[in-house]
């Protein structure tokens, strides 16, 4: 079976560090989050290292309650693991998804219709245009690596165009901003990491700032122009939220497209089944959504002593949401393990919920559905062409490198 | 923690007659800033310290301190006797009531105390233009030789926005790995002379 991984015993819970990236890619964790969600869902894993210890949640019911509980928790101190342990995120209170309250809803307003259903009209049809091409150009290969050659291109060109990135800069974009929380290989530093996220901040910076003499039709020239009760948002507030554009539209979508590939890959029946014609691409979307989970967890604050599946929590503990977890919890899913197209319901957590429910949950869908679609209309059959690849880091799950071969219809 | 006390209507410091009440109400009336408590430290050397929270993003302890020149209430903008050391309360948990009380305002000085180097007052021309650049950024007054940007609050954003102010005022452009490996005053000013000369030589 090509990409799997060896599977780790509950016998060795309490030996894990979860905060470890290479554990995360390198280990199979399903046995460890199936015996949480049942022995265990609210567990408390202790201070190491002199950094803070932090409660794990592996249960969707849990989960999915954190994420609408705006009254007990908050995400301005920051919203993951490393972040949070490391002091807080510098961030917080001047990008949108590190913002809660009246204020949150205010800057996300600005962003809404950008991002509805009804603004990406015209760019779904340049993003289904490119999977086409892209997927056309693979088939006239034989082989591709499809986490380089489509799933890489279509979330990054898609972005980038919404913010207004020029073509002659984004391959620096994306080498910096797949550096920024992951890595692909496993002694990614903190300063490497440091180095990319300032290189990206820098590049807005001056971006915006050419945006408020020569304004264009994008993102960075809205939020550089917007008004919000009277006053303009603050130079950090632009920044800060145009580094979080490109890191949750360009990574996120690329780890759910290359892992779609892969699960056709270890699942042929599910493939003949989308080949076939027999489920909606609305459906299958949500399947690979569910599967592939990108974002591994989400993390909160306390603000206030609260309970969450029966256990105490105090003002100013830091709690993690296993999205990983929460998306093959049994109680929830049939038959969870199964990669199953035609799933329905299908309430994954994938995208979080309540107020921070992912902004870019239209196009997401739009880029992932435009892929399968392509892959439908182009391709008769696929195989492994080689061992794919997984990047390292305890945030972002998934594969940078998918080596398949295509076979046109 | 060194005790602080609220100074009554005029009060010496090295030699000087200051107003601390006349200053706190002048800084309340600063449009940058949201809240302000002028304190005295108890023990000799006696220091005065404005406590002062921002309204916005941005809070110029320069400006402040040309604020209170021209309202007369501390000497002329050059010299530094009778201005008071500036403590911004920013970030987490000073928007509370509690970061105001007396405990909770010599917490916040001790904490930027122990965040401090001792003090070595920068003399060569990169060095007193980089210590501007920081107070302007870092919102910390009286930056010296040993100070560290990250220990006095610098983030990834704030060293992007020293970069920014390099490529503007000098035409600099230097690579971010120079301001992290660099971070402590004496370093960076050296760093950027050797990038200056570097981009001399070229």
């Amino acid at each position: 079976m090509p990409g799997s991984r060896p599977i780790v015993s509950p016998d060795e819970i309490d030996r894990l560090d979860f905060t470890d990236r290479v554990l995360h890619s390198t280990r199979d964790l399903a046995e460890v989050w199936r015996h949480l969600r049942a022995h265990e869902p609210v567990r408390r894993q202790p201070p190491h290292d002199g950094l803070p210890g932090y409660w794990m949640l592996t249960k969707h019911q849990d989960v999915s309650a954190v994420y609408r509980d705006g009254a007990h928790f908050t995400s301005e101190r920051g919203n993951v693991l490393d972040a949070l342990r490391g002091g807080g995120d510098s961030a917080g209170r001047r990008m949108l998804s590190l913002t809660d309250g009246v204020r949150h809803g205010e800057v996300r307003q600005l962003l809404t219709k950008t991002f509805s259903r009804r603004g990406l009209e015209v760019l779904g049809v340049r993003i289904r245009a490119m999977a086409r091409q892209l997927i056309g150009q693979a088939l006239e290969r034989g082989t591709c690596d499809f986490a380089t050659d489509v799933a890489k291109e279509i979330p990054l060109a898609a972005i980038c165009d919404l913010l207004g990135v020029p073509h002659r800069d984004r391959e620096r974009i994306f080498a910096l901003t797949s550096t920024m929380v992951a890595s692909e290989t496993p002694v990614l530093t903190h300063a490497d990491a440091w180095r990319a996220k300032n290189e990206v901040l820098y590049y807005f910076a001056n971006l915006s700032e050419g945006r408020r003499t020569a304004p264009a039709e994008d993102i960075v020239t809205l939020l550089t122009s917007a008004r919000v009760n009277g006053s303009g948002l603050t130079d950090d507030e632009i920044v800060f939220n145009c580094y979080s554009l490109i890191l949750g539209g360009g990574e996120t979508t690329r780890m759910a497209i290359g892992g779609a590939v892969l699960a056709f890959l270890e699942h042929p029946g599910q493939w003949q089944a989308w080949r076939r014609g027999e489920v909606a691409v609305e459906t299958a979307v949500d399947e690979v959504l569910r599967w592939t989970t990108p974002s591994m967890h989400m993390a909160r604050t306390a603000v206030r002593e609260v309970t969450v599946g029966g256990t105490g929590i105090a003002a100013g503990d830091i709690v993690t949401l296993w999205n990983v977890s929460a998306n093959r919890d049994e109680s929830v899913f049939d038959r969870p393990d199964d990669f199953r197209l035609s799933r329905t319901p299908n309430k994954h957590v994938t995208l979080g919920g309540g107020t921070h429910f992912c902004l870019g949950s239209h196009l997401a869908r739009l880029e992932i559905g435009a892929v399968l679609e392509s892959l439908r209309e182009l391709v008769a059959d696929l195989e492994p062409a080689g061992e794919p690849a997984r990047i390292y880091s305890n945030f972002l799950g998934g594969v940078c490198s998918v080596p398949v071969a295509l076979k046109g219809r | 923690m060194s005790p602080l006390v609220q100074p009554g209507c005029s009060v010496e410091i090295r030699g000087l007659r200051t107003e601390p009440a006349e200053i706190e109400r002048a800084l309340r009336e600063h449009p940058a800033v949201a809240r302000a408590a002028v304190r005295a430290t108890d023990g000799e050397p006696r220091r005065l310290i404005a406590f002062v929270a921002p309204s916005g993003d941005a809070l110029s302890l320069r400006a402040l301190r040309g604020h209170l020149a021209d309202a007369k209430l501390v000497p002329d903008r050059a010299e530094t006797a009778g201005v008071p050391e500036f403590v911004a309360m920013t970030g987490r948990g000073h928007e509370s009531e509690a970061a105001w009380t007396a405990d909770g305002l010599a917490r916040a000085l001790a904490d930027l105390t122990r965040r401090r180097a001792p003090h070595t007052a920068p003399a060569g021309a990169t060095e007193r233009y980089l210590a501007q650049v920081w107070e302007d950024l870092l919102a910390v007054d009286a930056i010296g030789l040993d100070d560290d940007f990250f220990s006095l609050g610098g983030h990834s954003l704030l060293a992007v926005r020293v970069r920014i102010r390099l490529q503007r005022d000098l035409g600099l452009e230097v690579a971010p790995e120079v301001l992290f490996e660099n971070s402590v005053l004496r370093d960076q000013a050296d760093a950027v002379d050797r990038a200056r000369s570097g981009e001399a030589a070229r």
